[in-house]
């Protein structure tokens, strides 16, 4: 029986692509306990938001590694 | 000769029953695959609604339909007696019946045999096709054999996308640790008990889990299966087969709502303006 469709799985991978491959962070938006749906401009926006916060993190503890 | 000809007449009479089963299996997948589960109980079921539609259907012709002289179509009276000779084809060629009586009768109502038929499959495969999305909708739950199987089949029939991760706990382990998996359900086969055959997950994850006396402990990471991929045309998958299947926790994600084709170019350009910075900063990396 199939249950992913082949659209959905375009959707799915491109979601991918956008959180820069990193398909733990689509997971995370997309499994909100607080909403049953999503509409897709506002999975985009968290998407990136969440990516954007990630590539901060490494980047501000080297940061404060180096000034220790 | 006359067992094999009895045996044809007798599935020929049992069609009905064939095709509300047909029918009732038509709307999903699910049905169609679990349904043998007891090949004996459907064969009685066949037999039960071939002989129901048939009662029905010889009281409606011979006290209503050939007994009216204005009726349009005016069919003949259904003859039992000829019904049950024709179950022994001997009997055509017994002494005392004539040469070509089972001839003469199949010259003569040939077109109103193939029309009955055609009428009563098409009737109880309509109303078998009826039953089954009745079920597959969610009514007539007393005849829905395993429902966690149809919610997995939803999904798929939605118009808006509706994705169900799978957690698959492995029964591949070293010592306390148990290989776990986790990704997309991309396909997913039952056996007829219910119980799963195999499943296929896209873009697949691998991770342990350690059994403790204190309990268990995930792995604070996972490793995708599918590492640099992302240039092939046909996008891997994992399958598990029921062997390595210790359980599975199924995990509807939140419905992907499209309002419209701009959402998707909205999508489409904020990957591309991503990938294409990504170049940029490679390419000043590299110089």
């Amino acid at each position: 029986m199939r249950v992913l469709k082949e659209k959905d799985r375009i959707l799915y991978d491109k979601l991918v692509r956008l959180a820069g491959g990193n398909s733990g962070i689509v997971i995370e938006v997309l499994s909100n306990p607080h909403r049953s749906s999503v509409d897709l401009r506002t999975a985009i926006r968290e998407i990136e938001e969440l990516r954007n916060r990630q590539s901060r993190e490494p980047a501000s503890s080297i940061s404060q590694a180096a000034t220790a | 000769m006359s067992i094999a000809w009895a045996t044809v007449v007798i599935v020929v009479l049992l069609l009905p029953g064939f095709a509300f089963f047909w029918g009732l299996y038509a709307p999903n997948q699910v049905t169609r695959e679990v349904s043998p589960a007891s090949p004996l109980a459907q064969l009685a079921g066949v037999v039960v609604i071939s002989f129901f539609v048939h009662a029905f259907a010889y009281l409606i012709i011979n006290t209503k339909l050939c007994t009216s002289p204005n009726f349009f179509l005016e069919p003949p009276c259904v003859d039992f007696d000829e019904l049950s000779a024709l179950l022994r084809i001997d009997a055509f060629t017994q002494s005392g019946a004539g040469p070509h009586v089972f001839q003469h009768m199949l010259d003569r109502y040939v077109a109103w045999i193939l029309f009955y038929f055609l009428a009563t499959g098409s009737l109880t495969g309509v109303t078998g096709f009826g039953a089954g999305k009745l079920i597959e909708n969610g009514h007539l739950r007393g005849f829905t054999r395993h429902r966690y199987l149809f919610m997995l089949e939803r999904g798929r029939k939605k118009k808006a996308s509706e994705l169900v991760r799978a957690h698959v706990l492995s029964r591949t382990q070293n010592s306390n640790n148990v290989v776990f998996y986790d990704g997309i359900v991309q396909d997913f086969f039952a056996k007829a008990d219910g119980t799963i055959s195999y499943i296929v997950l896209h873009d697949a994850n691998t991770s342990a889990i350690e059994i403790t006396a204190s309990g268990a402990t995930h792995s604070p990471t996972s490793i995708p299966l599918d590492i640099g991929g992302g240039g092939r045309g046909t996008k891997p998958f994992l399958v598990i087969t029921s062997d390595d299947i210790a359980n599975v926790y199924f995990e509807p994600l939140n419905t992907v709502r499209i309002e419209s084709g701009v959402d998707t170019d909205i999508l489409d350009r904020a990957i591309d303006e991503l990938e294409h910075l990504r170049n940029q900063n490679h390419f000043e990396a590299a110089e």
